[in-house]
């Protein structure tokens, strides 16, 4: 089992700001690691392009553990939605080599709200 | 039957047999092995060479010291300095300058070798504590344990190769709880990128040096030196085999005076690295045989430096190709690192707000007038030439009486599409005598919220154009494939008018001002998504080609401090 | 149709890329088992024939996650100028026996293109193409599509809307020659609220 939490339970963060949070993980199986990223990525019509803007690995972690992370968020791209193209922020805990995700999807930009085109 | 298929829908995709692991640990496995095998040698070498650097000292005679012959045709020159040392109350003899091969091809550098050390004087040499006859005169770097830079590159092809076997994969067919971020391959591919452009850069870079850069600058040098009569003590053609066949070069060792004494040399040009081919080779002993008088150059600040031609031949132009290695390995590692830095903050780095510089820019356009004639000309001329062949067939059948009508009707429509793009060169041609507009950005690059001020100016005569508008346009571009085709689709999301007139006096010059949104999209640009803002020139003319052109710009997200 | 079909988020849209290429290819009785025996039968070279917009890409990916051992996964761009030279870009170097050759695009091969394929592929396990029609290689399956088809995988896509789009299945399916892809990438125009040419 994986959980992702931000410590101000809130999902929306304006560039510049820092994201922190703690994952946890309860594993059935040994992993050489786990890694937390915070990345974008877009969907719509377009075929999905995502990249990773900040990562923290945990080499050789216990089955079972907890970590925080710090995370500073650029100045973009915003979060947004237009016609064809939706682009959203997460951050991801990764398990290696299984590949166990757990997602938490968040907002960035200067509003609390995508931004939203057309 | 034998099928390495995974058969259970639920079971990892990534599942491996054990033939599929045996083959790779096999082909892996060799890859290390014999990588290790040659760092394990190279690595025994460089420690054998540099064991005298923890030797103790002691003082030894020289006996004698001169040059002699190896025997060897690829390295033929040998320092030959022989000298005593007492130990224990024993005396020894020794004859090693230094641990490692000493042999060269170059008769000057075993010369200036032996000559360090003088017949009847006193020096320091280092005895093996363990073998008390083995002793040295000097201690050297090891410089080949940088050779193991080679096979360890199989050590870590075979390495990662044996891990990615051997490694469990990422498995899941629930499309949902798949990782997303596993997708990004941008950094990894960079990485590599870099750190082939290095490898590159640095080998080109190296080879340039040695083959070109400084055997030119020694050439340039010897123009200053005194010319100096000499004569041939040995001509031959040296030969030797190497991987790749025989290796030729010629061997000329030549005596003159100089200084008040006479010295020897086998200098015949500063490009030696560069190799002659048996031919040269043939040719530049033929021109110096045997007990022959020429002529050298000799450096008059240090004269036993000496060289036979200090000619520049068109041959030594060869050494300029690495400048090619070096020149694409910068380029590389520059894009690569570029494409790194861009939007990688580390943990706890701020944000960072890269921005060119803020000032005045002037705009190109995307595409230039020119660029849209070839364009068009090229496609022009490949349509028309390829569907000419079967037209003059077509013809030459209703020339002879005998019409190919299926022929014929089939080319009617690839006639007509060559008729439209001879007509589109036409017109792009015509357009180029158009009025060219010239935009310049106050600030080059703006942000979200900014007043964004925009200035026009027209070359040409730009009293021809009766109505212009320019506008700011903001769209979503998205690519996908449909099959193998690839596709981009576009969706306007923004527009603003920043000219629209139709008076003659505005047209030709000026100025307009806007505020772009602050509750809008920066630009943006992914690998298959991206998010363009373009200024949009348009003027009509009458009876003639319209002008237009579109100039992208970069609309930067809004300051930290402004949010 | 019911014109009430909301804007949607691109992320949103049933149709947008991610779902389309996560929808797993179906053909009517078809088997893995019976794939699988007929490309063992084939001497694992044989090609997926069927016309654009019917699945062959999608089954040829699906044959590359279910390959064990190294799988090159290679596709001739359409409108191609030099297929060959795409292919041999894209081959492992060397192709040994432990390779599995997918070539997605082969009907832009010539017949020299295909001399060269087949020779350079000669060592590899297996070899499996897509094509327009039956050709050079013997025929693994024959993919095709009807207007049934497209109503199962847009039921898959957007169950609540299928009803909605029921009286432009047939016509949007033959509009695009059987295309599904292409009707695809019309769904997603209208459930973007792009394109109302659909919409009564």
């Amino acid at each position: 089992m994986l959980t992702i939490t931000t410590d101000t339970g809130g999902h929306w963060f304006k560039p510049g700001e820092t994201i922190e949070g703690t994952v946890s993980w309860h594993l059935d199986d040994d992993a050489e690691a786990v890694e937390i990223r915070l990345f974008w990525y877009t969907e719509g019509k377009g075929t999905q392009d995502v990249e990773v803007v900040n990562e923290k690995g945990i080499a050789s972690p216990d089955r079972a553990g907890n970590r925080s992370f710090r995370f500073r968020v650029p100045n973009g791209p915003y979060s947004f939605s237009g016609k064809l193209i939706t682009l959203a922020w997460a951050v991801e805990l990764v398990v290696l080599p299984s590949g166990e995700t757990e997602r938490l999807d968040l907002l960035v930009g200067p509003q609390p709200v995508e931004v939203e085109l057309g | 039957m034998n099928t390495s298929f995974n058969t259970s829908p639920s079971a990892p995709s990534g599942c491996r047999s054990l033939s599929g692991k045996g083959v790779g640990t096999l082909f892996f496995g060799l890859f290390f092995l014999m990588g290790s095998l040659f760092v394990f040698f190279i690595l025994g070498e460089a420690l054998r060479q540099a064991a005298p650097w923890w030797w103790p000292k002691t003082s030894c005679t020289i006996i004698s010291s001169g040059v002699e012959s190896t025997g060897e045709d690829e390295d033929p020159y040998r320092p030959a300095v022989r000298y005593q040392y007492q130990l224990d109350g024993r005396d020894f003899e020794g004859t090693l300058v230094a641990r490692g091969d000493n042999a060269t091809s170059s008769y000057d550098r075993a010369r200036d070798q032996a000559a360090r050390y003088v017949v009847g004087s006193s020096t320091t040499c280092r005895v093996s504590p363990t073998h008390p006859a083995l002793a040295v005169l000097e201690r050297r770097i090891p410089w080949i344990a940088f050779a193991v830079l080679f096979p360890l590159i199989f050590v870590v092809i075979g390495g990662i190769g044996l891990w990615a076997v051997w490694r469990g994969s990422a498995s899941s067919d629930d499309a949902d709880s798949q990782s997303i971020s596993q997708k990004a391959s941008k950094g990894r591919g960079h990485k590599i990128a870099l750190v082939v452009g290095l490898i590159f850069g640095v080998v080109g870079g190296t080879l340039f040096l040695f083959l070109f850069a400084l055997p030119a600058v020694h050439q340039l040098r010897s123009m200053g030196w005194t010319e100096t009569p000499c004569t041939i003590v040995g001509s031959e053609v040296r030969s030797w085999s190497t991987d790749d066949g025989t290796s030729y070069r010629p061997d000329v060792l030549y005596e003159y005076q100089a200084g008040g004494r006479s010295w020897r040399s086998n200098r015949t040009t500063f490009f030696s690295a560069l190799s002659s081919g048996y031919d040269n080779a043939r040719d530049v002993v033929g021109s110096h045989p045997d007990g022959s008088k020429s002529t050298c150059w000799v450096d008059p600040g240090n004269p036993g430096r000496s060289v036979l031609d200090r000619d520049f031949h068109p041959m030594h132009l060869l050494g300029l190709l690495p400048l090619i290695f070096l020149i694409a390995g910068a380029a590389l590692s520059r894009w690569a690192w570029g494409q790194m830095r861009t939007g990688r903050p580390s943990e706890m780095e701020g944000p960072k707000d890269e921005a060119p510089g803020e000032g005045p820019l002037v705009l190109k356009p995307q595409v230039s007038p020119i660029g849209k004639v070839l364009g068009a000309l090229f496609f022009c001329l490949f349509w028309n030439g390829i569907v000419s062949v079967f037209v003059v067939q077509a013809w030459k059948g209703w020339e002879r009486g005998h019409p190919d009508w299926f022929l014929t009707l089939f080319l009617v429509p690839f006639v007509l599409v060559g008729l439209a793009t001879i007509g589109a060169v036409g017109y792009l041609v015509l357009s180029l005598a158009n009025p060219r507009p010239r935009l310049t950005l106050d600030n080059a690059t703006p942000r979200l919220g900014d007043e964004f001020r925009m200035s026009w100016r027209f070359t040409g005569r730009a009293t021809r154009i009766r109505q212009l508008s320019i506008l700011l346009e903001g769209r979503e571009e998205a690519t996908y494939q449909r099959g193998t085709d690839t596709h981009t689709d576009r969706e306007v999301f923004a527009t603003h008018t920043l000219v629209d007139t139709g008076n003659d006096w505005e047209i030709p010059r000026g100025a307009a001002t806007t505020v772009i949104p602050h509750d809008t999209m920066h630009s943006f640009e992914g690998n298959s998504n991206k998010i363009v803002w373009e200024i949009k020139v348009a003027g009509v003319i009458d009876r003639w080609p319209d002008v237009s052109q579109d100039f992208t710009i970069t609309i930067r997200p809004m300051r930290v401090e402004d949010l | 149709m019911n014109t009430d079909i909301r804007f949607r988020r691109p992320a949103d849209n049933p149709f947008a890329g991610r779902r389309i290429e996560s929808l797993a290819f179906r053909s009517p009785d078809f088997s893995w088992r019976r794939l699988e025996d007929r490309l063992d039968s084939l001497g694992r070279r044989c090609a997926i024939v069927g016309p654009k917009g019917s699945g062959k890409t999608t089954l040829l990916e699906a044959i590359a996650r279910r390959l064990d051992g190294p799988v090159a996964m290679i596709r001739i761009p359409g409108g191609c100028a030099h297929p060959w030279r795409s292919v041999r870009g894209q081959l492992p170097h060397p192709v040994t026996d432990g390779h599995a050759v997918l070539v997605d695009g082969c009907e832009q091969l010539g017949a020299i293109g295909w001399r060269l394929l087949l020779r350079a592929t000669r060592p590899a396990r297996y070899l499996v193409a897509t094509l327009h029609r039956n050709g050079v290689l013997p025929t693994l399956i024959e993919c095709s599509t009807n207007p049934n088809l497209l109503r199962e995988l847009v039921f898959e896509l957007a169950p609540a809307e299928t009803a909605n789009l029921e009286p432009v299945f047939d016509t949007l399916f033959h509009h695009h020659d059987r295309n599904i892809r292409l009707c695809f990438r019309d769904l997603y125009d209208v459930f973007s609220g792009r394109d109302s040419r659909l919409c009564p």
